[in-house]
């Protein structure tokens, strides 16, 4: 489920748009424990969810994860 | 912005405190069976026995109330969130009690299955013998989100998150039943009788790991 190679700044973005776990997760349909996986590393999104998120955070995906070297 | 994560002591407390609800009623329950049984004087419980009914009782309760705080922290986190994670709360409780409600019949069912091989099982004994095939189903079926309740809730009980906790559940629970299953039948192949005795708790560990894996996978992603 996870991979600790991909690194992510969804929590960052997230709490600077000003949004909880759970109004992300709603406006993206789908649970709050998904959002909260995500940014703890725990669950690695498919690339549809990668990019739900990035449109909805209103970044480009690279700006939300990236791979570690 | 509200508060949308829960410190390391409410999470534990949001874990613990069903299981510890079900491990007191579960010793509770023991305890009355086993004071009706010596008030009646058919079957003598002995004072060990009634003594680790209450401890267990004891524990539960315990556990229980230090668990409270975080359960309600838990609840309030779960308000805030919407239908959707009241809905799979809802459906990660029903998977952590079924399996442990199916043990009871697991064993009635393992008891009726040696009264039909040993030939001196009646009508009741066929179909309690026959309950286990239904359970073994049902779990995995309600993992899955296939029956009817969940279809009807499909787009609260579906995501990226749940499908994968689903094949970790059932890849998890396939093993338990290949073993399980090869073990009956290298059993069956010496002692036919006592494979068919064992069969429904192979099918109850299969499938309660299937519903059990789901519920852990679900509780460790929660906070």
């Amino acid at each position: 489920m996870g991979d600790g190679r991909l690194g992510s700044h969804l929590k960052e973005i997230r709490t600077a748009a000003g949004l909880t776990q759970a109004e992300l997760a709603d406006r993206i349909g789908v649970s709050r424990k998904t959002i909260n996986t995500v940014e703890n590393g725990v669950f690695v999104p498919s690339t549809t969810l990668a990019l739900e998120l990035a449109r909805t955070l209103g970044v480009t995906v690279e700006a939300l994860f990236w791979l570690r070297e | 912005m509200a508060e949308d994560t829960l410190t390391g002591f409410q999470r534990l407390g949001a874990r613990v405190f069903k299981p510890a609800l079900v491990i007191a009623l579960v010793g509770a329950m023991s305890g009355l069976v086993g004071w009706l049984a010596n008030r009646r004087g058919e079957v003598v419980i002995g004072d060990g026995l009634m003594t680790a009914a209450g401890v267990v009782t004891g524990i539960g309760v315990t556990a229980a109330l230090f668990a409270w705080a975080g359960h309600r922290a838990g609840l309030r986190l779960e308000a805030t969130s919407g239908r959707r994670e009241r809905e799979q709360a809802a459906r990660v409780w029903q998977l952590t009690v079924l399996p442990l409600a199916m043990l009871v019949m697991t064993a009635a069912a393992t008891v009726a299955a040696a009264e039909i091989v040993q030939g001196t099982a009646e009508r009741l004994e066929w179909i309690t013998a026959a309950v286990p095939a239904l359970y073994a189903l049902l779990l995995p079926v309600m993992v899955m989100n296939w029956d009817a309740q969940a279809r009807k809730l499909k787009k609260y009980l579906d995501d990226e998150l749940i499908r994968s906790m689903q094949a970790r559940a059932i890849i998890a629970a396939f093993f338990v039943l290949l073993v399980g299953t090869c073990g009956l039948y290298l059993t069956g192949l010496w002692r036919p009788d006592w494979a068919v005795i064992a069969a429904p708790a192979v099918l109850w560990a299969a499938a309660s790991t299937a519903s059990l894996r789901f519920a852990l996978l679900s509780r460790a992603y929660d906070g």
